[in-house]
């Protein structure tokens, strides 16, 4: 069940209620409580597809006790527990997301060269957020690999870990030493964290289905026509996609984040201000944060991250792009899309304008350069999400021609402008004061000082909700990965 | 947690006030609307007596101007069509007037993505919203979706995304019709590259449902329906509409194609996009529509 659906508007304050209900010494009612609501809301979308949550969560967690049963034995003997396992939990996401991929690839690949060859394709729909909760119990199974974290024994507590229901869906995707504790320790309401919840819920929602929604309308238009559109719309359609993308993926991270923050979990916040970043590598800093620490620990430190040998460091870009860009999606879109932010992140090291480059301080101290900075890297965010958008290698470049050479067509604007304009401007505003006025992690604009301030944003954030609102459970484009 | 509790509560009463006032406010805008598509929901709920009526999508409101049918079939005509509507609406409009009058004739321009194929219904409802509260409609509302009959209960979500526009059709002429007529002044600035509108056979089953409640309607009230395509630029071949040709056959109602009229679609002027007729090409299309069906046009009227 979607956040932004009514059903879940009409079932939450049942879940707060029921599970607040439940004294704080009945912690394992508490916890079976949170178990159930998160099956029960999986169960509500395909029944059988709980099956794979409850698969991987049996293999991680048999995994990890094996391997701590191992610690001691045999290196080698570790290892091929450690690959079995590994396979065994990303068998269902290989097979469900990338077997089509897979196998309509081999099938060009072997007509090219002229032998015709053919395998069913599987017409099933991906379970929801399968690429998340895998990475989850993977990164868990890992970390007792390494030996970070010891093998987790209540078996109970491990299954809330993978299935926990705010997060099952489009992640974050938590560590197992932030979100265990939290499941392990008693925790009496909380009314700071209860309050802090209801606003970031609402933030939330906000730029999801008043600012994602009503700009992806229009995105939708002119992507899925662009041939009839001028390139002046396929512009502002990219750039529109660009904000989109945030105010949806950063809109169901908040959402996630205050329903925790209401049942007294404080989960990772995915997003800090993504296109203030003055750089791609500092864009990747504060864009999906929560991804990109996991590909960092578990894919680009194993590869040898950047204690190597130049070369070898940017292959090891390469390659973390590249997973990045097959786990958002089985298409050579999203291959290119990560190939693209790869190259561009090597650029800025072999021109040492990353941190910890040569030029780096020295294009850090000039403040005037910062605008710049920020303007650039964002368009050039924005002319990777073209790839992302679109649903062909050719159409890709049908859009950037389109928008290089401005060929005519249709020009067509947005509807309800001065709506949009305004949700748009409260959101920079908001991203401007957490950047530069507030340092501690304040809202910019929900958490005012002033008591008739905050009323006064709350009232007009849920007014604006409702009557500009896309309110009709609008899929949230990440719940696709 | 009772202070938090106590706080929800009064956040709640804030808002259910307010949504309060919006719902007056806007029913009171809504029926002093004096333009533009609010004017036209509100004129076809209440008002509407004319002998034909046209329903329809943005093919029906931009190419058939009623001054013209009106001249030469000598009936009243209005012309209820909307941008981005289908069958569902046209549907909900002829529920909200069939109690008060019964129009002679109802000729309906058909458009597969609206009216017979998958996709999304939710905006189907957008004209009905504003006049939901005068009408007996909510059964087509809870078809669409079963929450939505809860949600309408609230004055901000009946006038979702349409709150300025109302104030502004209350103070201004915007968009103003020519009963119900919208032309369109532009042209046709590109040529494009394929015009062919792709073919599938996906057909969503609430959209059929209510193609035959719809033609039940008439029936039940003696309404004369006519199905009608209009031409669209370069078309060669009307296969896209086969289903609904099938559908028109099976329940004898008159089918008039003109989609692949060479006359029309081969002149660039006539058009302001593919598939879109400008106020020229509406014009000269309408002008050819009443005059090659004249005599069948005025058979229907009884």
């Amino acid at each position: 069940m979607l956040f932004n659906s009514f059903n879940f508007f009409v079932i939450f304050p049942l879940i707060f209620a029921v599970y607040w209900v439940v004294p704080s010494k009945y912690q394992i009612v508490k916890k079976w409580v949170l178990i159930a609501v998160s099956y029960l809301l999986y169960l509500n979308w395909k029944p059988i597809y709980a099956l794979i949550l409850l698969f991987i969560t049996g293999v991680t967690f048999a995994g990890g006790k094996i391997l701590q049963d191992e610690v001691d034995g045999e290196k080698k003997k570790r290892k091929l527990i450690c690959i079995i396992g590994a396979v065994l939990t990303l068998l269902p996401l290989v097979v469900f997301k990338y077997y089509n991929f897979v196998n309509e690839s081999c099938i060009r690949l072997l007509e090219a060269c002229g032998i015709h060859f053919m395998l069913p394709g599987l017409n099933w729909a991906v379970p929801i957020g399968i690429s998340f909760y895998t990475f989850q119990a993977l990164g868990y199974m890992w970390d007792v690999y390494y030996g970070k974290i010891k093998a987790e024994n209540c078996f109970t507590d491990y299954v809330l870990f993978c299935s926990f229901f705010p997060q099952t869906a489009s992640g974050p995707i938590s560590r197992y030493s932030e979100l265990m504790p939290q499941i392990k320790t008693p925790h009496p309401f909380n009314y700071k964290q209860g309050v802090d919840g209801l606003k970031i819920l609402l933030w939330g929602v906000f730029l999801k289905v008043v600012i994602a929604d009503r700009l992806g309308i229009y995105v939708g238009n002119v992507y899925s026509n662009y041939i009839y559109y001028s390139g002046l719309n396929c512009l502002v359609a990219s750039i529109f996609y660009t904000i989109q993308i945030y105010c949806d993926f950063a809109g169901y991270s908040l959402m996630a984040v205050g329903i925790g923050k209401c049942l007294g979990f404080d989960l990772v916040n995915n997003f800090r201000r993504p296109y203030l970043a003055t750089s791609i590598t500092d864009f990747w800093r504060r864009w999906h944060i929560s991804l990109t620490r996991w590909l960092t620990a578990y894919v680009y430190i194993p590869l040898g991250g950047n204690r190597c040998s130049k070369f070898r460091q940017y292959c090891n870009i390469m390659l973390t792009f590249l997973v990045s860009g097959i786990w958002h999606g089985a298409n050579w879109t999203f291959v290119l899309w990560g190939i693209v932010h790869g190259l561009l992140q090597c650029v800025e090291k072999i021109l040492g304008i990353a941190p910890k480059g040569k030029y780096y301080e020295l294009v850090e101290s000039k403040i005037w350069l910062k605008p710049i900075r920020i303007v650039v890297t964002f368009f050039l965010i924005a002319f990777a999400w073209i790839f992302f958008r679109v649903p062909s290698i050719s159409d890709a470049f049908g859009m950037i021609v389109k928008i290089m050479t401005n060929q005519g067509g249709m020009f067509q604007f947005i509807d309800n402008t001065i709506p949009v304009f305004l949700s748009l401007a409260l959101l920079v505003g908001s991203e401007l004061t957490e950047e530069y006025l507030y340092k501690d992690n304040r809202h910019g604009l929900l958490d005012n000082k002033y008591t008739i301030v905050r009323w006064a944003l709350y009232v007009s954030l849920l007014t604006f909700i409702l009557m500009y609102g896309v309110l009709d459970s609008t899929q949230f484009i990440y719940v696709s990965f | 947690m009772k202070k938090y509790i106590a706080k929800i509560f009064i956040f709640f009463v804030i808002m259910v006030s307010l949504d309060v006032v919006v719902g007056v406010l806007s029913d009171y805008l809504v029926r002093n609307a004096k333009s533009g598509a609010t004017q036209k929901s509100e004129y076809i709920c209440e008002k509407t007596k004319e002998d034909i009526l046209i329903f329809g999508s943005s093919r029906a409101v931009h190419h058939y101007n009623p001054l013209i049918i009106q001249d030469s079939l000598n009936m009243t005509c209005y012309n209820c069509g909307y941008d981005a509507c289908g069958i569902i609406t046209a549907y909900g409009l002829l529920r909200t007037l069939y109690k008060r009058y019964t129009p002679k004739v109802i000729l309906y321009e058909v458009t597969p993505k609206f009216d017979c194929l998958e996709g999304d219904n939710f905006s189907f409802l957008g004209p009905l919203k504003l006049i939901y509260s005068k009408s007996d409609i909510e059964d087509v509302f809870e078809n669409v979706s079963y929450n939505e009959k809860f949600k309408m209960k609230s004055g901000m979500y009946r006038v979702n995304s349409k709150f300025i526009q109302l104030i502004t059709e209350n103070v201004m002429n915007r968009n103003q019709t020519i009963q119900g007529f919208l032309p369109e002044d532009r042209q046709m600035n590109f040529e494009p590259e394929n015009v062919a509108p792709e073919i599938n056979e996906n057909y969503d089953n609430l959209k059929v449902s209510y193609l035959n409640k719809f033609v039940e309607l008439c029936k039940n009230k003696g309404i004369s329906l006519v199905f009608m395509v209009s031409p669209s630029y370069k078309a060669t071949n009307d296969a896209y509409f086969e289903y609904m040709m099938k559908f028109a056959e099976k329940n004898n109602i008159p089918f008039i194609n003109y989609y692949c009229y060479k006359p029309i679609t081969e002149n660039k002027e006539f058009f302001y996009d593919v598939v879109h007729l400008n106020k020229t090409g509406a014009d000269e299309y309408t002008k050819v529509f009443v005059s090659e069906n004249k005599d069948f046009l005025m058979s229907l009227n009884k």
